[in-house]
């Protein structure tokens, strides 16, 4: 409750300080609070807003799923084996590397101006991260436990639900937070730059327009939506898996 | 119960014999204690009854084919993430009544954790715990590596009374790896003693007391006797 009081306060000098700010410029490139949710009402009411926002949410879960499973596995594979792990280093080292916007512009320029292509960018963009979480995570596999399950003769399926899923899931849990916090960032400049719908799509317009109060707008109503991901989701999903912790 | 055969076995690591030639017989039913100082290769015997671990030569086999394994390790290795009775639960094969696990923990007096995560145990308790693991098993064969290392001495005491108590209520073959003669006395049928770099056998003798006769006084004057009567077992004591 205290915690909750405090995270308003700040929100609402952050917005007082904003509304100041705007009151004594009075430009239209800042826009007062009260605008931008005017706004924010006017692309609810006519349908605009939820629209790209749910398309974008479609491309963000996609492509987050897609990372997270593929990345989960491989990560996995990697920690075990050392020899494919020398290997693929390097490999991970350079993808780590490439700049978002370089593997966005080479896939729609692969693939073509569709959605294979945006979704297939965001992924290439989260991938090596999850993997080298993942892969850290089974190092850091205990070996104790190990051998304890494999005297007691659990089998792969005890041992995996039991003594290693609950070691890797804290690594799940971050690759999940940084993910999402990645992910929905490169999703707006994959549709900015190919695609004729979605958040980055909208903004762009916007852009274009001069509408900071329009930019503003949508990506408030993006930001919130992925803090409730956050709240809702992951969470108590944490809360639920480290109950035994002291 | 099963019965265990070693013969000639030798373990490296790497250019370090860990093991040389050992070649030992444990009948059904025994309690042997392994006793040597610590670092000379009595758990990697473990590790290699036990399967987690292979010889580098010489061969081991059991009387009884693919006996029931129960391990007691240094460190209690229970799951913190699953609590009392999931962790007791968990090790259970399908033939074993999951009820069963509620039993043990009555008869190693904590009756009331099973609800509880071990990281809210102290020591002695997850080590009590490990043991009712084991015992629910229903082993053939029980393997202890230094069980009750690193606790307070009337709690080790304690366990040593509650061990024996679970062993003659449902006797079944014991290895039992210890540096503390005392404790390999207090405990075991026969003694072998092992010495260093490689590990190899160096005495191997009956506990000339009877069980109910083991007070710390006839303990002591074993020891004593020991010393005096096998020079070559003074820097092992």
């Amino acid at each position: 409750m205290r915690r909750g009081r405090t995270d308003l306060l700040a929100l609402t000098v952050l917005l007082a300080l904003w509304g100041c700010i705007a009151g004594m410029l009075e430009s239209p490139l800042l826009p007062s609070p009260v605008r931008v949710f005017e706004v924010g009402l006017r692309e609810l009411q006519n349908g605009k807003l939820p629209y790209h926002l749910g398309v974008t949410l479609l491309r963000l879960a996609a492509s987050f799923t897609l990372s997270m499973l593929i990345g989960t596995s491989m990560g996995i594979l990697l920690g075990q084996k050392g020899s494919l792990d020398r290997f693929f280093s390097t490999w991970l080292t350079i993808a780590l590397n490439i700049p978002a916007l370089v593997s966005i512009i080479l896939c729609y320029v692969w693939f073509g101006l569709n959605e294979f292509a945006a979704i297939f960018a965001v992924f290439l963009n989260k991938v090596p991260n999850v993997i080298v979480t993942l892969r850290e995570g089974t190092r850091q596999l205990n070996r104790d436990l190990m051998e304890m399950a494999q005297v007691y003769r659990l089998g792969p399926y005890k041992t995996i639900r039991h003594v290693i899923w609950p070691q890797l899931f804290p690594y799940v849990m971050t690759a999940a937070r940084t993910g999402l916090a990645l992910i929905w960032k490169i999703v707006l400049v994959v549709e900015l730059l190919g695609r004729s719908n979605g958040m980055g799509y909208q903004l762009h317009l916007y852009f274009q327009m001069f509408d900071v109060a329009g930019i503003l707008a949508y990506s408030i109503a993006f930001i919130a939506l992925v803090q409730c991901i956050e709240w809702m989701c992951l969470a108590p999903l944490d809360r639920a898996a480290l109950r035994w912790k002291r | 119960m099963t019965s265990i055969r070693i013969h000639s076995l030798g373990k490296q690591h790497g250019a370090k014999e860990v093991i040389r030639d050992l070649n030992l017989e444990i009948r059904t039913g025994e309690f042997v204690a392994i006793v040597g100082p610590s670092g000379c290769g009595k758990s990697t015997l473990l590790q290699i009854l036990s399967g987690l671990d292979q010889a580098s030569q010489g061969s081991f086999s059991f009387g009884k084919k693919d006996p029931r394994v129960g391990v007691v390790f240094q460190n209690p290795r229970l799951l913190p993430w699953r609590t009392v009775r999931e962790n007791l639960e968990l090790v259970l094969d399908a033939a074993i009544d999951p009820q069963s696990v509620e039993d043990w923990m009555t008869r190693v007096g904590l009756p009331d954790i099973m609800e509880q995560y071990p990281e809210r145990l102290s020591l002695g308790m997850m080590r009590r715990v490990a043991l009712a693991r084991a015992f629910a098993v229903e082993p053939d064969l029980l393997l202890m590596d230094e069980p009750l290392v690193s606790l307070d001495a009337p709690t080790a005491r304690k366990i040593r009374a509650l061990l024996l108590s679970l062993w003659a209520s449902r006797p079944h073959t014991v290895v039992y790896v210890t540096h503390d003669l005392r404790e390999a006395i207090e405990l075991a049928d026969r003694l072998v003693f092992v010495a260093t770099s490689p590990m190899h056998v160096v005495a191997d003798l009956r506990v000339p007391l009877a069980r109910g006769e083991r007070s710390p006084e006839q303990i002591e004057s074993l020891v004593s006797k020991l010393k005096s009567g096998h020079p070559d077992l003074a820097p092992l004591i």
